[in-house]
C-alpha cells in the first residue's frame, strides 16, 4: 500500500480508492482535463490476504482521500506484523480505520489505532472516471530503460527548462529533448525493446521516424515517482504532438500466508497520461 | 548544423568529468564564468564587482586529449548553473563512465559537451550558449616580487578558521606579525569582534610561513566566505599578500595537482593598515 501510495505522492493532493470485489483503482485527484492522470489497478489479493466487501451499489465502494494521511499511515503499517483495514462511519464522517498491530522484539505486541477521514463517493459520479479512456492508436510504444537513468536525466532537466520533448520510435530508440536560450540537451537512448502490440503492425519503413510529445518536465520527475512501485516493465506510446502514456507493470509479491504458501500475486498496472503542450 | 569533422576551434576529453563538477560548484556564487582555453589547459574565471575574482584551473594532463587549432582562442562566458546541470547529466551515475568530450567550434559557436556510453547505449549532447564576455576586469593579477607575507596553512585548519567567522560579521582581518602570535584571524561586524583564531610561528597548522613586515588586512566576509566551498576539497592554501594588500588564495586539491583554484581578493577600503 505504501509503495501504491508514494507512487502517487507527487500526483495530487488526494487519492481516489475505488473498491471492488476483486480489484482496487487508485486514482490520483487531477482537473478534468488538465494535468497528470494516473490510474493504478491492482487486485486485492496483491494488498490483502482477507478481504470482504458489500454495498448497495454493486459492492464497490468509492472514497477519497488525503494522499499524504495513506503515506503516512502506510509507513506505519509497513512495520506491522497485522494490519486490519476497515472503513466506518464515527459522528456521520465516514473513516478509514487501521488496526495495527506491531510486535516489539521481545514479543510482545503493540495494537495501535489510526483513522483517516475520506469522503465517500457515488457510483454515478466514479464509473465514467474509473478506467482509463482508451487513447487513439499511438505510432511508436516502447520499452523504457531503468527509471535510475530516467530519473537521473529528467531531475538535471528540471534546473534547466520548464518543458521537455520525449520522441521515440519503432527501432528501440528513445530521446529526452531540451531546447531553451541558454543549452540544448539531446539524450538518446538506443538498442531499446519495442514491444509487440496485440493487431498493431508497425509498418517496416516507418520504423527509424520519430513521433514526440511536449511535457511538462516536472509531470515527467513525478511521474517516476513510480520507480517505488520497483516495476518490471514500462511501456512508453506516443501518438505525435497529441498523446503521452505510460504503462507501469508491477508484480508486487508479498504476502505469505498464515499456512505458509504464498499467494500468486496478479500483475498490478499504473496507467498514466501526461498532457501534452505545444508552442 | 552540419556534423561531419569542421575545425574546432578546441577540443577535448575530460578523463574524470567529477573532478570538474567539484570545481565549478567551488565558484557557483556568479551566474555567469568566463571559459578560456589556454595552452596549458582550461580555466573558468568569474568575478564579483572587480573587487574579487574566482580561477578554476585545469591543467591538460585532466585531458584525455586536449587540442587547440589556434593559440588565441577568444574567451566566452557561459551560464554556470546551466553548465553544472548539463555536466551533472554528464557524471557517473548513469553508467560509470566518468569522461566526457568538450569542443568548441569558435566565436558563436555554443560550448559542446558529449557522452557516449556504449555499455547503456546511451549517448548525450548538450550544447551550451555562448554569452558575452565582459574583456576587462580579467587583469586583476598579483605580481609575486610583491609579496609582503606568505603563509602556507593546511586547509583543515583554515576551512576551521573561516567556519567559525559569525556570519553576520561585515569584515574579516588578518593580522601578520614578525613575533608570535604571528597571525591572528578575526571578523567584525554589528555583533563587534567574533571569531578570534591565533597562531603561533611554529604551528602544526603552517607548511610554511613569511612575514616580510607587519600589516593589517581587512576584506569583505562575503568574498572570503565564498572560498569555503573549494576548501572543502582541499589538501592545503597558500595565503599571499602583496604591497597592496590583495589577497591571493591559492588552493591545491585532495588527490591531484592537475587542477587547482586560485581566489584574488582586493581589501576593504576604509581602515588604514
Amino acid at each position: 500500500m505504501l509503495k501504491i501510495a508514494l507512487a502517487m505522492e507527487k500526483l495530487g493532493p488526494t487519492c481516489i480508492l475505488c473498491m471492488t470485489t476483486d480489484s482496487i483503482m487508485f486514482i490520483n485527484s487531477h482537473d478534468q482535463d488538465a494535468g497528470v492522470h494516473a490510474w493504478i489497478k491492482t487486485d486485492v489479493n496483491t494488498l490483502f490476504s482477507g478481504y470482504r466487501i458489500a454495498s448497495s451499489s454493486n459492492n464497490e465502494i468509492y472514497f477519497s482521500v488525503l494522499t499524504d494521511s495513506l503515506i503516512r499511515v502506510a509507513r506505519v503499517a509497513q512495520q506491522a506484523a497485522e494490519t486490519r483495514i476497515c472503513l466506518t462511519v464515527s459522528h456521520g464522517q465516514p473513516l478509514l480505520e487501521w488496526r495495527i498491530t506491531l510486535e516489539n522484539r521481545v514479543g510482545s505486541t503493540n495494537v495501535s489505532s489510526h483513522e483517516l477521514e475520506i469522503q465517500l463517493l457515488t457510483s454515478e459520479r466514479m464509473q465514467p472516471l474509473m478506467e482509463p479512456p482508451v487513447l487513439p492508436s499511438p505510432q511508436a510504444y516502447i520499452l523504457l530503460p531503468s527509471l535510475q537513468s530516467m530519473k537521473h536525466l529528467a531531475d538535471r532537466a528540471k534546473s534547466l527548462s520548464k518543458f521537455l520533448t520525449v520522441s521515440a520510435n519503432m527501432n528501440g530508440q528513445l530521446k529526452l529533448v531540451i531546447d531553451t536560450e541558454l543549452a540544448q540537451v539531446d539524450a538518446q537512448f538506443n538498442r531499446l525493446e519495442n514491444p509487440r502490440l496485440d493487431g498493431h503492425h508497425p509498418s517496416e519503413q516507418n520504423r527509424t521516424q520519430f513521433v514526440s510529445a511536449r511535457i511538462a518536465t516536472d509531470d515527467l520527475v513525478h511521474f517516476l515517482h513510480c520507480h517505488h512501485l520497483d516495476p518490471q516493465n514500462v511501456i512508453c506510446a506516443i501518438t505525435d504532438q497529441m498523446y503521452i502514456a505510460f504503462y507501469v507493470y508491477v508484480n508486487l509479491n508479498i504476502h505469505i500466508q498464515a499456512d505458509d504458501h504464498p499467494i500468486e500475486t496478479q500483475s498490478t498496472i499504473m496507467t498514466c497520461h501526461l498532457p501534452v503542450y505545444h508552442y | 548544423m552540419v556534423d561531419e569533422e569542421p575545425v574546432e576551434a578546441f577540443s577535448g576529453t575530460v578523463k574524470s568529468v567529477k573532478l570538474l563538477i567539484g570545481l565549478v560548484k567551488s565558484i557557483q556564487f556568479k551566474q555567469n564564468a568566463t571559459v578560456h582555453f589556454h595552452e596549458e589547459g582550461m580555466t573558468l574565471t568569474v568575478m564579483i564587482h572587480h573587487l574579487m575574482k574566482a580561477v578554476v584551473f585545469v591543467k591538460r594532463l585532466v585531458f584525455e586529449q586536449y587540442r587547440r587549432q589556434a593559440d588565441d582562442i577568444a574567451p566566452f562566458d557561459i551560464n554556470l548553473p546551466t553548465f553544472l546541470e548539463c555536466l551533472t547529466m554528464m557524471g557517473p551515475t548513469v553508467g560509470l563512465m566518468d569522461t566526457c568530450r568538450i569542443a568548441y567550434q569558435g566565436p558563436g559557436y555554443p560550448l559542446r559537451l558529449m557522452r557516449e556510453d556504449r555499455e547503456a547505449h546511451l549517448s548525450i549532447q548538450c550544447n551550451i550558449t555562448p554569452l558575452e564576455s565582459d574583456p576587462e576586469g580579467i587583469e586583476l593579477m598579483v605580481n609575486d616580487l610583491d609579496t609582503v607575507q606568505r603563509v602556507i596553512i593546511k586547509a583543515q585548519w583554515l576551512q576551521d578558521a573561516f567556519g567559525d567567522l559569525d556570519s553576520e560579521c561585515n569584515r574579516v582581518n588578518m593580522v601578520f606579525s614578525t613575533s608570535d602570535p604571528c597571525l591572528i584571524l578575526y571578523g567584525d561586524g554589528a555583533n563587534g569582534v567574533t571569531s578570534n583564531t591565533e597562531y603561533q610561528a611554529g604551528s602544526e597548522a603552517f607548511v610554511g610561513f613569511e612575514c616580510h613586515e607587519p600589516g593589517t588586512y581587512s576584506y569583505q566576509y562575503t568574498h572570503i566566505n565564498s572560498c569555503l566551498k573549494a576548501l572543502e576539497q582541499a589538501s592545503e592554501v597558500s595565503l599571499r599578500i602583496n604591497t597592496e594588500g590583495v589577497l591571493c588564495i591559492l588552493i591545491r586539491l585532495r588527490g591531484t595537482d592537475d587542477a587547482y583554484l586560485e581566489y584574488t581578493i582586493l581589501p576593504c577600503q576604509s581602515t588604514g593598515a
